[in-house]
């Protein structure tokens, strides 16, 4: 029996694994390809010259403030907000999971809108903060409710043992063994931010994209546009390599038991905070947008019929739903690879998925256009490059929610699978797959949520004559008819809101 | 049957990076043995075992599994085709699987019987549609056991196994678990850091110390005969006492005896239980007292200063500060100073 043993020279990361996701992230560089290509265009020195400007180190300065704040209040809001959602007593905390994770759904423009036409004088930064703060910290939020559900309960245990029990203490211990899922959040909310396109162009805060889409619109200037995407492609560099210096110090405390079980901490008296953080929370981040819309809904004139709303709806939620799809299985085997094999290589790839990103979804717009000109003129505006640029502009989003997951598998369930003699793909489709699988649904409900609300690759890559629900709304906020965006800001907000709920009512 | 032991580890050693993990380990594991592999925590035991399993690679030395040749430097068999099984100290049941269906992992479809079969011997009738998280740690370790056990692998190996066990349930579940591994014939290899439970289940010990073997042997072997001053501090309770040699004999200050060495100061090693208390020892006053029910310990400082631990029944327990005197049995372990 002994002879049948086969002999392998060398076990290192699976192939089957290895090759797409190499493929994956070698083609969501192209736009950079192409932006470098841009910018260029006309010399070294041309390019030179427009860095060095004052007016682009404001822009620099204005954005970095923005994404430094953001952030900083993202996390300081989702730690208490998951915390007392997953290991708390908190009344109520099955549907606080859900509605605190609903903000994600609502599209900053529109929220930026909602602001502006109650109350002008909140243009500039600080609207620009308080809306982009409201969508964007469940990206800090969501992974660290999935974090904080499978984290081992002996430490909080072992905490109230020595009577450091105070909830502020639990809170933070808790915290501070999700450090890496912290981060990661973190970094999301800061891309966002710089990426982000309609708050800061409805807040009429000129941070990089509205310039750069300015640059881009008027005149069409492409070169200036390519190089302040560059120099906003290094500002995001920088983030990456921030996070990676964190991670590196943060250790992995999560617990190696495969199994965790926790039994709720209890609040007592804090119990009105948390209530009270969770409800003003959601007024400002949904109740308030929700209110303004069923206001716009009430003044509604018969701009559009149903109809023209419903095909709207359609276009929508299939290139979105497709587009998930595509999404998650090309980021599947990078996300498993950085997960399961921290080697640099699995590092690399990962962080190329980032590099992608940083760009506004202005620019891969924009680049798409052009490598649909060149080289795909027959997918040009049809189906399959739209997608193929949701799928460039949502790979990190999906990586980083599956490796979330993934990571909390703990190395010895591989090492027992092998050894009972399950090689190492069939470790990865009995073992890792099955535990990944929520990781994967919410991951892909992350992406079909960003699609259904993204704008700017929607608007110039969407197959000629098809309409979705926020090119629509787009239309109609533009010139300011508000009571016109009425049915598709509240299409939005229910048809987005729903793969939303079932996402995180799963967990 | 071969004539092959079942493991065989020849001058095995590993480094990670500047640290030399292991340093030209060597042992066998018998067909159906219990081999444990003693040594305290971080000093090469879980390198050892995961080598075996094949999730490293050999830096030097090889490793034969029934005879065949399964890690080298040239060599390295995959770990899902070593045909050994693995119990680690968490279980590490896969979460997402019920009982039955751990036990199962590795069969083939359909083997519905094995699976009964591997349930009943594990004593978890009746279990099968329970999750991990449904189950104790003991049952949970159990399953694991099963697992491992259910495709027939050439070896078995623990990585302590009962460690993470409240200690009321650790003996119990030791002792079914190895009970079973008997019964079924199934050669193990046991990783831990307690010299007690390695003592009491083992046909075979491998005293690891700094990722060297610093002794192998039967339990009693090494418990009478320490190799060296290390392995008799490490293993069980141990009164060090200096003495002289002169003449062919070693003179301590307990008593005296033959020996064969040369001249010269020397350590000898006297077990507690070799030490009774007896109107015409030498005297001594006791300085610590240790009831443990059925027996109990008695610190004596002696004459000459050394202090000794000395075993009693619980009614020759006497209160700290009385005189005493001690008187020993058998005969010391010598060691070269």
């Amino acid at each position: 029996m002994s002879t049948t043993l086969k002999i392998s020279r060398r076990s290192r990361l699976p192939a089957p694994l290895v090759v797409p996701a190499v493929l994956a992230a070698v083609a969501s560089l192209a736009p950079l390809a192409y932006l470098v290509d841009v910018a260029f265009d006309r010399g070294a020195s041309y390019l030179w010259d427009e860095i060095w400007q004052r007016r682009t180190l404001d822009l620099v300065v204005r954005s970095g403030l923005l994404a430094a704040a953001v952030t900083a209040a993202s996390v300081a809001l989702s730690i208490p907000l998951a915390w007392s959602v997953m290991r708390s007593d908190l009344v109520g905390r099955r549907v606080w999971r859900v509605v605190l994770a609903l903000p994600l759904a609502v599209p900053s423009y529109l929220a930026a809108f909602a602001w502006i036409s109650w109350e002008s004088s909140l243009a500039g930064f600080w609207g620009a903060f308080l809306v982009l703060t409201a969508v964007s910290y469940p990206y800090v939020y969501l992974p660290l409710t999935a974090a904080f559900s499978r984290l081992d309960q002996a430490l909080e245990e072992i905490a109230s043992v020595h009577g450091r029990g105070s909830t502020t203490r639990l809170m933070m211990l808790a915290a501070r063994q999700c450090r890496g899922t912290i981060a990661a959040g973190s970094l999301l909310v800061a891309l966002y931010v710089l990426s982000d396109f309609g708050a800061v162009a409805t807040m009429r805060y000129d941070a990089f994209t509205w310039v750069i889409y300015g640059a881009y619109r008027a005149g069409f200037n492409p070169t200036r546009a390519a190089v302040l995407a560059l120099v906003l492609v290094l500002i995001a560099l920088a983030l990456v390599v921030a996070e990676v210096v964190a991670r590196g110090r943060a250790v992995t405390t999560m617990t190696s038991r495969a199994v965790a079980r926790h039994r709720p901490i209890r609040l007592r008296r804090n119990a009105v905070w948390f209530q009270l953080l969770a409800v003003a929370i959601t007024a400002v981040s949904l109740v308030f947008p929700v209110w303004r819309i069923l206001v716009w809904v009430d003044s509604y004139g018969p701009e559009d019929g149903f109809g023209d709303v419903m095909s709207a709806l359609w276009g929508s939620v299939r290139y979105s739903v497709v587009a998930a799809v595509a999404t998650v299985l090309v980021a599947l085997p990078i996300a498993l690879l950085v997960a399961r094999y921290r080697t640099r290589t699995t590092l690399l790839l990962d962080r190329s998925t980032y590099v992608t990103h940083a760009l506004p979804g202005i620019v891969v717009a924009i680049s798409m256009v052009f490598i649909g000109v060149r080289v795909m003129r027959p997918v040009y505006l049809e189906a399959p490059l739209l997608v193929l640029a949701y799928v460039a502009l949502f790979l990190p989003l999906a990586v980083g929610g599956i490796r979330a997951s993934a990571e909390q598998i703990p190395l010895g369930l591989d090492d027992v699978a092998r050894s009972l003699g399950s090689s190492p793909m069939a470790v990865v489709r009995r073992i890792n797959l099955p535990l990944v699988a929520p990781g994967l649904a919410a991951a892909a409900a992350l992406v079909t949520l960003a699609a259904m609300k993204e704008l700017p690759v929607t608007m110039l890559l969407r197959p000629t004559g098809t309409e979705t629900l926020a090119t629509r709304l787009w239309t109609y906020t533009t010139v300011s008819d508000y009571a016109g965006a009425g049915p598709y800001a509240l299409a939005i907000i229910v048809f987005v809101a729903i793969p939303t709920a079932i996402a995180t009512g799963r967990r | 049957m071969t004539d092959h032991p079942t493991l065989r580890v020849s001058n095995l050693s590993k480094r990670f990076g500047r640290v030399e993990v292991l340093r030209g380990v060597s042992f066998d594991a018998p067909d159906g043995s219990v081999t444990a592999v003693l040594g305290p925590s971080g000093q090469g035991k879980t390198t050892l075992l995961r080598l075996i399993a094949g999730f490293e690679r050999v830096d030097q030395g090889s490793i034969e599994i029934d005879g065949s040749l399964v890690g080298s430097p040239d060599v390295h068999v995959r770990p899902d085709r070593r045909g050994v099984g693995i119990v680690p100290q968490d279980g590490a049941l896969f979460p997402h699987l019920t009982v039955a269906g751990n036990i199962g992992f590795g069969l083939p479809r359909g083997s519905a019987s094995r699976i009964a079969e591997m349930t009943r011997l594990v004593g978890l009738d009746g279990m099968n549609d329970r999750r991990p998280s449904e189950i104790s740690g003991g049952q949970q370790q159990r399953v694991a056991l099963a697992r491992a056990l259910a495709p027939s692998p050439h070896l078995v190996l623990l990585d302590e196994p009962f460690s993470a066990l409240d200690a009321g349930l650790r003996a119990g579940i030791r002792d079914e678990v190895i009970a079973i591994l008997r019964q079924t014939g199934t050669t193990t290899l046991l990783v831990t850091h307690d010299q007690e439970e390695a003592m009491s289940i083992a046909d075979h010990v491998v005293v690891l110390l700094d990722g060297v073997v610093a002794q192998q042997g039967s339990p009693s072997d090494i418990y009478e005969s320490p190799a060296s001053v290390e392995v008799a501090r490490f293993i069980g309770d141990a009164n060090l006492l200096t003495a002289r040699v002169a003449d062919g004999m070693v003179t301590h200050v307990l008593g005296a005896q033959p020996c064969d060495r040369d001249d010269g100061p020397v350590t000898v090693l006297v077990r507690p239980e070799q030490l009774s208390i007896a109107g015409d020892g030498r005297p001594g006053i006791v300085e610590r007292r240790a009831y443990y029910g059925h027996d109990g310990t008695l610190g004596v400082r002696l004459m000459n200063g050394e202090l000794v631990s000395v075993r009693v029944p619980v009614e020759d327990l006497a209160p700290v500060g009385a005189a005493v005197g001690v008187v020993m049995r058998g005969s010391a372990s010598l060691f070269a100073d």
